[in-house]
């Protein structure tokens, strides 16, 4: 057992390395501007914007660096041009030999290899023919890797909106989507553990086929849909009855969305615990009621298929009570699935339900990554995507291990 | 079987609780512990305090755009602007009816008070004494001066420095004088220094960036205070009991401003009418014949200068931002939009008022030129609809459809291949509702004059990008953009940049400059000189003029409706008055709450 | 919350005496809601293709005097924001939605089926990488990269088609399936490597039928069964996948209608018009649950000793 983990923590770091790779690729097909800020500049000069790519790194190789980070110039000078595509013939610049300079970006212009050049000295860029230039090659100077460095160091880059770092942000939404979705999964099995269990137990009655059907449209609504509709009939609709008092009555029956209400906070300096129940209600059913259509379907295949073992026959014969048979034999064993997929769940405690976040308000990671994907803020989208990437390989793990403790039957070699 | 049962149980145990732990103590959204409001602060009860009938009350106010950065010279959102209008204060402001008027200087510098050098190059301010900071310290010269330098710091990260680069020095001869030599003349000079930075804490313009001023911004000499900013939430306001007209006259009247930050207009126009707002902001036209129905809710519209408008590419799209020189070179016209009949067989293909009376409610007015406002608005007459005209156009210009598919192909046409169809790509920002009913309705009115329009919008931050990242509307790989720009009570940059043949964005200028048309009319240079080089606003109006019948002509952007800001209100709100010169918060200290 | 459709592979040994296909179809044919769930999709294919004929409404053509109209004699289901008739977008948004489905569904299954298949036969290193591949796709949280994807592939530039609606789809298509095919590789990776053990298979084996025929002509067909059921169930999930989508604004690109993004038109005036909200709804569902009847008929009679 104890070389099973070890052997699946040691595979996962392939795992990872391979996800992030993927990961930074994905960011490099997105258009990334870090240089925005300076976009209205005029007082950039040219030989300023050059030097910032440089310092951000913007134009280096994406994975491997072959182009080379830096060269000396050869033997006798290099003529600088401003752009490697012929409109401006004259040289802007020349570099005497030996001469220092950065390499920040490459082009091939038919059979002539180019290299635009950053002389740090003199403060003076171009481009120049790479045969010009001696240059030494380093493939893990490139932007992958010094990703990969800073991620591993704990700087996870800063939001391209918000100029924060990204671990700030995420961990400012964290706790409001823990909060949210941990509600969500205990009202989920609230309901999904006695209503799979007494639909198993009375199959086939009316109750069971309610469950069923329920059940059913659960798995096929869009969860949005189901929100809309929520909202449409408890915040639009209805509202609170004339002997609710004075305050109260002709007021949507619930908030629209948000977590707390900011005014009531402002006047009593603090948030009564009722006013957070009260904007929980509302999505917290929505996500207990979408995700028990799924448990509850497993919950009952799985009592089902335990009712008939033999052992539980055996227990009946044996005397004993009917409640212990069903809540201690069979539904201990009926819950070995729903146990592995609660575990597989447990992601969705940190990365939250989006659509459900979006629709409410909720200020949660959900709703950071849809902001973020609407602005395009991919440094923000990476850091949520790497978190739950881990935290899925983490409890695909932990899910692999609570089934082999709890089954008997499973061996692993 | 034993340690089996313990693990089921310890499992779903620790499930239970660990859910149950993170359920009652979550701190609210992360956030630091709030202090009581501060209501009860000890002033003297014997006098009556000025402003104390009004005093009082939080105002909730809805936005559904959340600022990045505070910090005047960086930031570029309209919501940041108005977020930090709040505690800000500059040395010139206007009034909604665009007068201008002396905020932290006494009097505005002109020829006659001796303000302004008789060559215009030496302004002289005289600030206001007395004036503190929210820390105590006082606002002197060297406050402005320090603004100056952190703006021009080459690596402060300023968004903006025209004007500020013009300025050969920024100096004090006094604590309350503040001498402006500029190298050149710049025409908009009062415009400059809209906020000044506090030069007291020590912060390093180098590092302008990455300041905690610019999400924490103290201290402020405006009538609020930043107290709290949660993220994805809200931002509190204070009031800053060090504002100039606190002991005086007892404003700020309101004890704080939440700003919360909603996920859509939708969502606000709820909020407002459970009154869990006070006020919402940026409503659009079509939202107006629902609003003026809620009870208790004022609704204000005010045209603005922002226009929507369509900017087409003169140039050829495959083109990689192409320099001036290179055009002027070698002339290379767009496929379809480098032809002026093309341009103007679309202008005339849409009919702008019907687009206002029916997507708009006939709430906003068809557009006619850039300049729809101000002392520098220009007079020009609304293109008809005549898709009649067009089309004949059209065919005069060789466009013609042969193959009966409604879509008209080049036969003769100037500048494309023969059998090339008319279909070009019409982008604008994506998710916006009333930008895609818009396109769509465009859309259908251009197919029936045989110009095929196809769709692919874009998150607005890719739209804007930067030209470094290589966005489309910078390096000229698009056809037909849609969007709004506005303008300032000076008009003069924005016309520069847009329409100037030097601001055509390129490599050798670093993508700098707005004429994203790139299109090359001389004409323009010449008068953007006229009106660049005197303070006489009358002269500066006629040569805005002239620029802007040449736009008219030349159609490098055709203005479709003229917008309106619009925004609603309870009514207990008193004191509230739009200003489209300056933000919705430039009076925020007059804002007072009615008690029932 | 998931709910994961594969959990259970159940494996099935063909001692039929019967033709094996007919008990089969016999099974299904008993099963009263999947008969049911089959009727539904039929007469939703057959008003979709032949629908849009009937009614005079083109679903682009804008009306802006007959904005927001409720449903009416003129218009069965009303009219959306820009005046266009619901019912026959609802048709055509139909196609696509469907197109998207089933296009997506064909390509995660072949997919998958192909890994699966490769893994599951091969095993060693092969297996290996191939489910190392797998976890890892499965390891990212599918709606955000989903997003992610959608943006960076919004254009796809493909000459032919620049311009048309079907870049925008074509591009939507594929991601969803990029983000599809896990689960179908882990099924069809089981199914064949428990029927690479039996007996018929080391049969043929022993007579000397190569490695690429075994695949396709033995051991395939014989995992046919559960393949089937998963791809039924990835029509379903690609629909409301592509909806989601469409909703939070990252699907198929304006005027071209889908259910998804005829969802997010409603969104601004859902209270004041909110047909234009039900309906697209509604039909998902009904197009779904049917779907999921099918699938489940189909598994119960596929995988006789599953209940």
């Amino acid at each position: 057992m104890l070389r099973y983990l070890i052997r699946r923590v040691i595979q996962a770091i392939p795992l990872l390395l391979l996800i992030s790779v993927a990961v930074y690729g994905l960011i490099a097909i997105s258009p990334v501007d870090p240089l925005a800020l300076y976009e209205g500049n005029p007082n950039l000069t040219p030989e300023d914007a050059a030097l910032l790519e440089y310092r951000l790194g913007l134009r280096q190789p994406l994975f491997l660096n072959l182009r080379g980070s830096n060269g000396t110039v050869n033997p006798p000078s290099a003529d600088l041009y401003a752009t490697w595509q012929g409109h401006t013939p004259p040289p802007i610049g020349t570099l005497p030999a030996g001469a220092e300079v950065a390499i920040i970006n490459g082009a091939r212009q038919g059979q002539v290899r180019w290299v635009q050049v950053l002389d740090l000295e003199r403060r003076i860029t171009g481009w120049t023919p790479r045969d010009r230039l001696t240059i030494h090659v380093n493939p893990f100077d490139s932007r992958y890797f010094k990703w990969l460095w800073a991620v591993l160091h704990g700087d996870w880059g800063r939001s391209s909106v918000e100029h924060r770092p990204v671990l700030e942000m995420i961990g400012e939404r964290l706790p409001a989507t823990f909060y949210l979705m941990s509600v969500a999964m205990i009202g989920q099995m609230l309901i999904a553990i006695p209503v799979g269990i007494v639909a198993a137990i009375r199959q086939y009655s009316l109750l069971d086929h309610l469950v069923t059907v329920l059940a059913y449209v659960g798995r096929s609504i869009p969860i949005f849909w189901f929100g809309l509709l929520l909202i449409i009939l408890f915040h639009a609709t209805l509202t609170w009855p004339a002997w609710a008092g004075e305050g109260l009555a002709g007021q949507p029956l619930f908030p629209g969305g948000g977590m707390f209400d900011l005014r009531l906070r402002r006047e009593l300096g603090y948030t009564p615990w009722w006013d957070y129940v009260h904007h929980l209600i509302l999505p917290a059913t929505m996500l207990s009621v979408y995700g028990a259509a799924q448990y509850t379907r497993h919950m009952r295949a799985g009592m089902l298929e335990v009712i008939r073992q033999d052992y539980v026959r055996t227990a009946r014969a044996k005397g004993l009570p009917e409640r212990t048979v069903l809540y201690v034999h069979a539904l201990k064993n009926a819950a070995i699935p729903l146990v592995t997929l609660l575990a597989l769940d447990m992601p969705t405690l940190f990365g939250g339900a989006l659509l459900t976040e979006t629709i409410f308000g909720w200020p949660g990671m959900g709703r950071l990554f849809f902001q973020a994907a609407q602005r395009a803020d991919y440094a923000v989208l990476m850091g949520i995507v790497m978190i739950n990437a881990v935290l899925i390989i983490a409890f695909n793990l932990l899910a692999d291990v609570i089934y082999a403790l709890l089954d008997p039957r499973i061996v692993y070699n | 079987m034993n340690c089996k049962r313990y693990a089921l149980l310890i499992s779903l145990i620790l499930t239970l609780v660990l859910s149950a732990c993170a359920r009652t103590s979550v701190p609210a959204a992360g956030t630091a512990p709030i202090a009581p409001s501060p209501t009860a602060t000890a002033l003297p009860t014997d006098t009556p305090q000025p402003g104390a009938d009004k005093r009082g009350g939080t105002l909730v106010m809805g936005f559904y755009q959340e600022p990045d950065v505070l910090n005047p010279y960086i930031r570029t959102q309209t919501v940041a602007g108005i977020a930090g209008d709040f505690m800000e204060r500059g040395l010139i402001m206007t009034l909604p009816d665009s007068r201008r008027v002396p905020d932290l200087a006494t009097e505005v510098p002109t020829l006659q008070n001796g303000g302004v050098s008789p060559d215009g190059l030496t302004i002289t301010y005289t600030l206001k004494t007395g004036i503190l900071w929210s820390d105590g310290d006082p606002f002197d010269c060297q406050d402005v001066v320090f603004t100056w330098q952190a703006i021009m710091h080459p690596e402060s990260g300023a968004s903006s420095t025209s004007g500020y680069k013009d300025m050969e020095s920024v100096s004090c001869p006094d604590a309350h004088t503040v001498v402006v030599k500029y190298k050149t003349f710049y025409a908009p000079y009062l415009t400059r220094f809209p906020a000044i930075l506090p030069g007291h804490t020590g912060l390093d313009p180098a590092k302008m960036k990455e300041w905690p001023y610019n999400r924490k911004p103290e201290p402020v000499l405006g009538p609020f205070m930043l107290e709290e900013w949660v993220s994805g939430d809200h931002m509190t306001l204070v009031r800053n009991e060090k504002y100039e007209r606190w002991a005086s006259e007892g404003k700020p009247y309101l004890d704080s401003i939440i700003l919360r930050w909603i996920e859509s207009r939708e969502v606000g126009k709820q909020l407002i009418q459970t009154g869990e707002i006070d006020f919402l902001w940026d409503l659009v036209e079509a939202d107006i014949p629902e609003a003026q129905k809620w009870p208790g809710v004022v609704l204000d519209a005010l045209p603005e200068t922002g226009t929507e408008r369509l900017l087409l590419n003169l140039v050829n799209p495959e083109l990689d931002a192409p320099c001036l020189e290179y055009l002027q070179a070698n002339p290379s016209p767009h496929w379809a939009l480098g032809d002026a009949r093309v341009r103007e067989a679309i202008e005339l293909g849409i009919d702008k008022q019907k687009i206002v009376d029916k997507l708009l409610y006939g709430l906003a007015t068809p557009g006619t030129t850039e300049l729809n406002l101000g002392w520098a608005r220009a007079n020009i007459p609304l293109s008809p609809y005549d898709p009649e005209k067009a089309k004949t156009l059209l065919q005069e210009a060789g466009w013609i459809d042969t193959d009966g598919d409604g879509i008209r192909e080049c036969h003769g046409c100037a500048t494309a291949e023969p059998g090339r169809p008319l279909k070009l790509k019409f982008q604008t920002t994506a998710g916006n509702a009333l930008r895609e009913q818009t396109q769509q309705v465009i859309m259908e009115m251009l197919a029936e004059i045989g110009i095929q329009l196809y769709i692919e919008n874009l998150p607005s931050a890719e739209l804007f990008g930067s030209y470094a990242s290589g966005a489309v509307r910078k390096h000229g790989k698009f056809d037909i953009l849609m969007y709004t720009t506005t303008y300032g009570i000076d008009p003069h940059g924005h016309m520069e940049g847009y329409y100037a043949t030097y601001s055509i964005p390129c490599d050798a200028n670093a993508g700098r400059g707005y004429n994203y048309s790139r299109w090359i009319d001389p004409e323009v240079d010449r008068w953007l000189q006229v009106a660049g080089s005197t303070p006489d606003e009358k002269v500066r109006a006629e040569a805005y003029q002239k620029i802007s019948e040449r736009i008219a002509i030349g159609r490098p952007q055709i203005f479709l409706y003229d917008r309106m800001d619009i925004n609603a209100h309870v009514e207990a709100l008193k004191g509230w008055q739009n200003n489209i010169w300056e933000t919705i918060a430039w009076n925020a200290e007059e804002w007072w709450l009615a008690r029932k | 919350m998931t709910g994961n459709d594969q959990t259970s592979t159940n494996l099935r040994t063909s001692k039929s005496i019967h033709h094996p296909h007919s008990l089969r179809w016999r099974a299904f044919r008993r099963h009263k809601l999947a008969m049911f769930g089959i009727a539904i999709i039929l007469t939703l294919i057959m008003v979709i293709i032949w629908g849009p004929l009937f009614s005079p409404y083109r679903p682009e053509k804008t009306d802006l005097d007959a904005i927001l109209i409720p449903p009416s004699p003129h218009h069965w289901l009303g009219t959306d924001e820009l005046g266009r008739d619901l019912l026959t977008r609802l048709l055509y948004g139909g196609r696509v939605s469907l197109a998207i489905g089933v296009l997506a569904m064909i390509i995660s299954v072949t997919l998958g089926t192909l890994i699966g298949g490769l893994a599951g036969f091969y095993g060693g290193r092969i297996d290996n990488l191939l489910m190392r591949l797998t976890d890892m796709m499965l390891a990212f949280p599918s709606l955000f990269v989903l997003i992610i994807l959608s943006l960076a592939m919004r254009n796809l530039p493909i000459e032919a088609l620049r311009g048309t609606p079907s870049v925008s789809i074509l591009s939507i298509t594929l991601v969803i399936a990029l983000l599809a095919w896990m689960p179908v590789a882990r099924l069809v990776r089981a199914s064949f490597l428990s029927i690479k053990e039996q007996e018929f298979i080391l049969a043929a084996r022993s007579v000397g039928v190569d490695n690429l025929r075994l695949m396709f002509r033995h051991i395939l067909p014989n995992a046919a069964g559960p393949i089937i059921v998963a791809a039924t169930f990835r029509v379903a999930a690609a629909i409301i996948t592509e909806s989601s989508l469409s909703y939070l604004g990252f699907g198929v690109q304006p005027p071209t209608p889908t259910w998804g993004n005829m969802l997010k038109n409603a969104q601004t005036q859902m209270i004041r018009a909110p047909w234009t909200a039900i309906f697209p709804g509604l039909i998902i569902l009904i197009t779904v649950i049917a779907i999921n009847l099918i699938g489940d008929g189909l598994r119960d009679a596929l995988d006789p000793h599953k209940n």
